[in-house]
């Protein structure tokens, strides 16, 4: 890639994850009446995190590879069988789904801004203006 | 693509929660259907269960779940059962398919039962809907990257 940078990896990474998770959410409202069904839960953020720190923080570390790192983080879902919600076995709950679902959007939005002007900034170095 | 499988999942529930919305219809409509001496129609029921997923709607990396449940499909309708519960009895010697007690036998609908159950068909049905708008409104703010 041509711009190997940590910011753009650790963006698109984290908008792989929100992607993801909205895909994760729309199961479990999809099937929030099945009965026994698990809601799905997806975790990206802890292990992102902890990559973009060894990423700024080990030295000797070439540019692509610390971007490498950081683009190789990839979303886990699990399976929530703990919890319990209905006495069919599901555990969906619509309301904590929709609050998931609306702060998901927003930090997919976020990030989507913040790539934009990352890109933005890399277009004004090239062209100069 | 997982931005639209995300759309896809979405209308794999609406799909589910408008068809349960057409049985309890049918169920309404047919809530004084008899259909000859000692039998009636029965309230009819929508079973569903989390959809077999084709590749694409594949979560990335569902290392740490548990039994597949890394793939995701929606919901599926498994099929439309008949209720097995007892049908009603209503005494009117009169009617042409009254038995020889004079019992005529009525479904087994309950009303407010089935309107219950349509507003839970609403509900969901409203759910998937906004899950729809936000994996929309998720994929055109991706889309605005590359403008």
């Amino acid at each position: 890639m041509l711009f190997d940078d940590v910011t753009a990896a650790t963006l698109s990474s984290a908008l792989r994850g929100y992607e993801a998770r909205n895909l994760a959410i729309s199961n479990n409202l999809a099937n929030s009446e099945t009965p026994g069904y698990k809601r799905l839960d997806v975790s990206f953020e802890s292990a992102l995190a902890s990559a973009t720190h060894d990423a700024h923080s080990l030295s000797g570390m070439a540019r692509s590879e610390a971007a490498d790192l950081v683009a190789g983080v990839m979303p886990s879902s699990t399976a929530d069988t703990v919890t319990a919600m209905r006495t069919d076995g599901g555990n969906v709950d619509p309301d904590t789904e929709m609050a998931a679902l609306a702060r998901n959007q927003l930090a997919h939005q976020t990030v989507t801004s913040l790539l934009d002007k990352h890109l933005t900034l890399i277009r004004t170095a090239i062209i100069g203006r | 693509m997982s931005m639209y499988s995300a759309l896809g999942i979405s209308a794999t529930g609406m799909t589910a929660e408008r068809l349960r919305m057409d049985v309890v219809a049918d169920n309404l409509a047919n809530a004084d259907s008899t259909t000859g001496v000692g039998a009636a129609y029965r309230r009819k029921a929508v079973t569903m269960a989390p959809a077999t997923a084709t590749p694409e709607f594949r979560l990335p990396g569902g290392v740490n779940a548990t039994s597949a449940s890394g793939v995701v499909g929606g919901v599926s309708v498994t099929g439309i059962v008949e209720d097995g519960s007892e049908l009603r009895r209503v005494f009117e010697p009169g009617h042409p398919l009254a038995d020889a007690e004079g019992y005529v036998t009525k479904p087994n609908v309950n009303p407010v039962t089935e309107m219950v159950d349509m507003v839970a068909a609403t509900r969901a049905f409203e759910a998937n809907v906004t899950a729809f708008e936000a994996s929309k409104t998720m994929a055109r703010d991706a889309l605005r990257i590359i403008q």
